[in-house]
């Protein structure tokens, strides 16, 4: 009896063995840590569970830098860092463009899954619009208005306006009432975006930065005057510290992500953010408008085909509206296909007054972040170039004028 | 039979010369070598020729001869990351060299604490950058940092440490400073150690004050340590990078943070410019092997006390 209790028990760590070798194993490379990261693993953890062909391992990066890094690494040595990436929607364009990443497209079930998306992620993932698609969305939010209604109240006000043409006398308001500065802005450009787009400009426009067209420049202008009336402070490269000073009351609203609203409700605990943290929608200039940011996933070039096959099985799992819906309540994303929101329980989440509505009222006005690869170090530069005019107060038209000359030669 | 014969032509064992020579030392230095043709050498060159084409780590690189190094003369950025990297250098470096000597004659005083002295100067030195960058940005933080604490604490207005261009290289230099002084602190002690104590006690009994003994006898035969320190130091910092990545101050506000080593890294694996970030690593390395030259001439004719 004993022998034949052995023999069983050996055939079945065999069997389970043999089961466990016929999983595909693919490594996803991500960039986001703390608690999103953990959301990350949770997820690729309830994939593994779900099914008994394909086996994720999630590897973390540090950063979206750092899957950038290891990508890079991997196209030197010739051989893909991972079998599945997580890139900033600003980083994939110019590995697209170099040929390192999988056409999408070309792979069974996309065409339905693409037509599902909303129309401005499809537009995010397909800029051209020539049908080749190299990232399949992920995690995306746009910017909202977080303000703080006590600050607020004694000014007068229920909420921020929803004009941008009225925050300078609203900021006057504010801080005439709470002695505090209103707005807390940032140089990195993903609100700025948002704002210049809402006034009719752009970016980039013939292959060249368009700030110093004038739609761009009012927005900056207007901006600029906040700051120098001492309405507005700049916070550009401490956001965690910029959160800290809206939480304690130091500044009345700040514009950050929608799905920024677990972790400041975290910075601020509970009972502090029920009653210091109110949401509202993304200020305009002539018509709503804004940006959407985060990051999608791609299979490099040079994956073997059967974990090219896994990895977008686990790409579709994740645009499932079930799965959409698991990890929006964690994250307060917004939900990349549609079909999301015919769920019940994703109407009982909107309601649930998680602040996600606004995301998701932004969505049909939002519009993918400049694709142009030299966009990427044209940042840096507007960073550096907006701190300049605010921090060194420099003239606002020759510094941008400056700006949009110097970066030329990224667009060619 | 090779090692007799030498030794009965009375030859220096360890002298080169000629092919013969070479060739029979060969095998021995053979996996050193290799390790460092493969590790050292072989990037080096391929930094060189890297630096001469348009790489992007995404496409075969095209040979460019010297555009990247005309646009290094000519890119403000690069003029500006100059500045802010040698005034980062000097100041470090100065600093190690003044605090770290001075805390070197504490530890040197025999006391009750000195094992404890010794080893809260040195502790930072095994503190990881990451770590070291952590406990500031904490220190540090506007937010009920303890420095904005004291600030507040004795009627001053709290500082944005790292967000004002006035600050943030300071700042950088407190911390590199931290890291670097216990380091500094136990080469000036076993330089201390190691000049003779009847030197100071003659000149004791000669009638010289504690401070003319050791301005006039112990920091001049300091001279050797001290050079090494300066140079140490002085080269570290110009290839100081991880700090700046760690601090997540991207080599601002406006560049003020910028040092090269960060201004090479974000062109290399951030801007896809790895032709232009391989010109700078050169420039780099020309700096360094200058360095290094004047630090050999500045200490081949020192006078040691032995």
């Amino acid at each position: 009896m004993k022998r034949f209790l052995m023999a069983i028990g050996m055939l079945m760590v065999i069997g389970s063995a043999a089961l466990a070798q016929q999983r595909t194993e693919i490594t996803l490379m991500y960039g986001l840590g703390g608690r999103l990261g953990e959301i990350i693993r949770e997820t690729v953890d309830r994939f593994n569970q779900s099914q008994n062909q394909v086996k994720v391992r999630a590897e973390f990066a540090n950063s979206y830098d750092g899957v950038l890094q290891r990508a890079l690494a991997g196209i030197a040595a010739g051989q893909p860092a991972a079998d599945l990436l997580q890139l900033e929607v600003a980083l994939w364009p110019r590995l697209a463009e170099a040929n390192h990443l999988l056409d999408l497209s070309t792979l069974p079930g996309f065409r339905q899954m693409f037509d599902g998306f909303w129309p401005v992620f499809r537009r995010q993932v397909d800029p051209d619009g020539d049908g080749r698609v190299f990232v399949s969305p992920w995690n995306n939010s746009n910017p909202v208005a977080y303000y703080n209604p006590e600050l607020l109240r004694r000014a007068g006000f229920d909420a921020p306006p929803r004009r941008w043409t009225e925050f300078p006398e609203f900021a006057r308001k504010v801080k005439a009432a709470t002695g505090v500065p209103a707005l807390a802005l940032s140089s990195f450009p993903w609100v700025l975006e948002g704002a210049i787009f809402s006034n009719g400009g752009e970016m980039v426009r013939n292959h060249h930065l368009a700030l110093n067209e004038p739609r761009a420049l009012e927005v900056i202008n207007l901006w600029t005057s906040m700051i120098r009336e001492g309405t507005a402070v700049i916070r550009a490269r401490e956001l965690g510290t910029a959160q800290q000073d809206f939480i304690a009351g130091r500044v009345a609203v700040m514009f950050l992500s929608v799905a920024s609203r677990p972790g400041l409700k975290a910075l601020a605990g509970e009972e502090r953010f029920r009653t210091q943290v109110r949401v509202a929608r993304f200020p305009y200039f002539r018509a709503p408008a804004v940006p959407v940011g985060g990051a999608t996933l791609a299979i490099p070039r040079g994956v073997p085909e059967e974990r090219v096959r896994a990895a977008w099985t686990f790409i579709q799992w994740l645009n499932t509206p079930e799965q959409q819906l698991a990890f929006i309540r964690e994250t307060n994303w917004v939900p990349i296909a549609r079909a999301t929101n015919d769920l019940p329980a994703f109407q009982r989440f909107l309601l649930s007054k998680q602040g996600l509505g606004y995301g998701m009222l932004q969505l049909p006005t939002a519009r993918p972040r400049p694709t142009e690869s030299g966009y990427l170090q044209a940042m840096t530069e507007i960073n550096r170039t907006l701190e300049d005019i605010w921090i060194n107060n420099r003239p606002v038209e020759a510094s941008i004028n400056d700006l949009v000359n110097r970066t030329a030669n990224l667009f060619r | 039979m090779e090692v007799a014969r030498t030794f009965g032509k009375a030859r220096p064992v360890a002298k080169f010369s000629g092919v013969g020579r070479f060739l029979d030392v060969l095998p021995y230095l053979l996996p050193a070598l290799l390790v460092f043709t493969v590790f050292e050498y072989y990037p080096l060159l391929r930094v060189i020729y890297l630096s001469f084409t348009d790489a992007d780590l995404l496409r075969a690189p095209n040979w460019v001869g010297l555009e990247n190094y005309q646009q290094i003369f000519t890119r403000r950025e690069f003029h500006n990351s100059l500045v802010v990297t040698t005034i980062f250098a000097v100041s470090v470096t100065l600093l190690l060299v003044g605090l770290g000597m001075a805390l070197a004659f504490l530890m040197n005083v025999k006391t009750r604490f000195q094992s404890f002295l010794r080893g809260a100067i040195f502790a930072p030195t095994v503190v990881s950058v990451t770590a070291s960058a952590l406990i500031w940005l904490h220190m540090m933080n506007p937010n009920g940092g303890p420095l904005n604490a004291i600030l507040q604490a004795l009627g001053f207005e709290g500082v944005r440490w790292l967000a004002h261009p006035q600050t943030a290289l300071a700042s950088v230099i407190l911390i590199a400073v931290w890291m670097g002084v216990g380091l500094s602190a136990v080469i000036f002690l076993a330089g201390l150690q190691g000049i003779p104590r009847e030197l100071e006690e003659a000149a004791r009994v000669d009638g010289a004050s504690p401070w003319q003994a050791a301005t006039r006898i112990t920091i001049p035969l300091l001279a050797p340590t001290t050079m090494v320190v300066f140079f140490l130091a002085l080269m570290g910092t110009f290839r100081s990078y991880g700090l700046i990545l760690v601090l997540n101050t991207d080599g601002g506000p406006v560049g003020s943070t910028n040092l090269l080593g960060w201004y090479i890294y974000q062109n290399a694996f951030q801007f896809f410019q790895m032709g232009y970030a391989s010109a700078l690593s050169v420039v780099l390395l020309l700096l360094l092997l200058f360095l290094a030259w004047v630090q050999f001439k500045a200490t081949e004719g020192r006078v040691h006390y032995q």
